[in-house]
């Protein structure tokens, strides 16, 4: 299935001196997934592709259209996508503003929600977004992560 | 249910948040920031008057707008307005406006980048980012690597610039951008236009840069959070046309031709004068990692320009007849800073959301034959404190020894060879 999983013992670490135990185990224990457009011909990322992506450095897919990141404002999914990217939060936010303050990126597009991203992706050619892999539906594809 | 997405940026973990005027869903973004400073100092001013009460002269204000009019063009504008003490005077500018398309390689591998317009040129770790508050702990960039004498030549380049990336399975990626263009800098305020006065042309008419070129390579290593990077830039015939009054053998800056020209020593005299910055010539090399919360950085520069002084002067003789003379100035410098910023986890706790930034740097002139005159050397220690994703305050304390980037004309009763600075910042964006 090509999905990214959290390393339970490095999210134990990391989010312990924060976090209660049930809200811990239910992030250790989500399974994410990259999805795209259902229409888009991406079907695999490497894992340094992904984060050119998801850093902004990668701002046009090979066929031509624009990368369109959403990115889940808070929960599992969000805090997964910075494990998977090494960034904390301030580290993430002061990457795009330098990107989009020299006129070399846009911000990304930011949702409440797994669901709200996911109903994005599937209606938007070029969007790419790591939800919960539980919430995924028609629409959108999961993308293999070599 | 796509009304739900919002172009809040970003992520994440912190509850408050901004509201963002932007755009379409499928294109156009507008965005901006404001921050306003206070700096004082003591022993010397800087960039016009700083000590006594210190100054509020210490601001940036911009707005951008950027779109993907078509598939592959990218094409934005951004004006910024900056104060700086006697600098910028808050006259609006464009600080880039370009069009940049992204040639189809067919390889992933691969992917080129051509960029048309003025632009920032990718100079240094950080240069990019000199007018950008809110990408830093540290109200300054080390003096040592990003001075503000030449600020107006890195800051942007009208012209051209193509883009390499490479991507490699086991050697990381690599960046390789060359540029060609020129700049418009003003003979009225600035910088540069300060140092053509203090090497001889006191009323400036113009400032014409015939080019300047020149790229870098950058290399994100196999090593997560490192980076590499070394750029240089080269400037061609900057030229400084205006005049001067000198002090016939005082401060004379040629051999007196006396008598073919009937100067008389002592005697002032007011000439055309111009000054040509033959050759300018800036390399760096430095690196960046980020493990966790720390970052340390560090950066080498090497400096050097070669300018020309011209003036021509009548024969007080036979005032239909003139003599052009000339002299030459050298300078070779060179500077280094190494840094270090620790970010608290920035949780919802609004504890942690602090930032802190402690540097060394130094930069020398070895033309300059007055010790004080010829290094700076300086102790930084910055704190940051985001109150919102879009909204900081910063204090930053400086311990500085050494006058070379002291302006003489800015301290008329002389110089300090010991100086502090305090300076505090708040900026927002959207």
């Amino acid at each position: 299935m090509g999905t990214l999983r959290i390393d339970s013992i490095m999210c134990y670490f990391q989010h312990l001196p924060m976090l209660g135990l049930l809200t811990l185990a239910s992030w250790c224990t989500a399974a994410d997934a990259v999805i795209v457009n259902a229409a888009s011909t991406i079907t695999q990322l490497t894992d340094d592709q992904l984060k050119d992506v998801f850093l902004g450095k990668r701002t046009i897919w090979e066929d031509g259209s624009k990368v369109i990141v959403v990115v889940v404002k808070s929960g599992p999914s969000a805090t997964s996508l910075l494990t998977r990217l090494g960034k904390n939060n301030q580290q993430f936010l002061t990457g795009w503003k330098k990107l989009v303050f020299t006129g070399r990126g846009s911000m990304p597009e930011s949702s409440a929600t797994d669901e709200a991203a996911i109903e994005f992706v599937s209606k938007t050619t070029g969007a790419i977004a790591l939800v919960d892999e539980l919430k995924i539906k028609d629409g959108v594809k999961v993308v293999t992560i070599r | 249910m796509a009304r739900l997405i919002s172009r809040l940026p970003l992520v994440a973990l912190l509850a408050s948040s901004t509201a963002v005027y932007a755009a379409d869903s499928s294109n156009l973004q507008i965005h901006g920031f404001a921050s306003q400073g206070y700096l004082t100092t003591t022993g010397n001013n800087i960039f016009g008057r700083s000590m006594g009460g210190g100054t509020f002269e210490l601001n940036e204000f911009a707005l951008n707008a950027t779109a993907t009019p078509i598939e592959r063009l990218r094409i934005g504008v951004q004006v910024l307005a900056y104060d700086l003490g006697k600098y910028g005077n808050d006259k609006p500018q464009i600080d880039w406006a370009f069009g940049q398309y992204q040639v189809p390689t067919g390889d992933d591998t691969y992917d080129l980048t051509l960029v048309a317009g003025r632009f920032k040129a990718g100079l240094a770790l950080y240069n990019d980012f000199r007018d950008l508050d809110m990408t830093r702990t540290s109200v300054f960039l080390p003096a040592g690597v990003y001075s503000a004498v030449f600020r107006d030549v890195f800051i942007a380049t009208n012209g051209f610039q193509a883009n390499l990336g490479i991507n490699t399975e086991s050697l990381g990626s690599f960046e390789l951008s060359a540029f060609v263009g020129t700049q418009n800098i003003s003979p009225d305020d600035g910088p540069i236009a300060d140092a053509f006065k203090t090497a001889g042309v006191r009323e400036l008419t113009s400032i014409n840069l015939k080019r300047s070129d020149g790229g870098f390579l950058a290399w994100n290593t196999p090593l997560d959070g490192l980076k590499a990077k070394a750029s240089a830039m080269h400037a061609s015939h900057m030229r400084a046309e205006g005049r001067n009054r000198y002090v016939v053998g005082q401060n004379f800056p040629f051999p007196v031709p006396a008598p073919a020209t009937g100067l008389v020593i002592g005697s002032v005299v007011d000439l055309p004068v111009n000054v040509d910055l033959i050759d300018y010539f800036d390399g760096t090399v430095g690196a960046e990692y980020q493990v966790g919360n720390w970052t340390l950085a560090s950066e080498y520069s090497n400096t050097y320009y070669k300018a020309e002084i011209e003036a021509t002067i009548p024969d007080m003789t036979n005032p239909s007849t003139t003599t052009l003379l000339k002299t030459n100035s050298y300078s070779r410098m060179v500077g280094a800073y190494g840094s270090l910023n620790y970010q608290l986890a920035d949780l919802p706790n609004p504890l942690n959301r602090f930032q802190v930034m402690g540097a060394f740097n130094w930069i020398h002139d070895q033309q300059i034959e007055d010790a004080a005159k010829s290094f700076h050397r300086g102790a930084i220690l910055a704190v940051r404190y985001d109150v919102t994703e879009h909204f900081l305050v910063k204090v930053e304390f400086q311990l500085n020894r050494g006058t070379l980037l002291i302006d003489s004309m800015d301290n008329p009763e002389g110089e300090s060879l010991y100086w502090n600075v305090f300076a505090l910042k708040t900026t927002f964006d959207f």
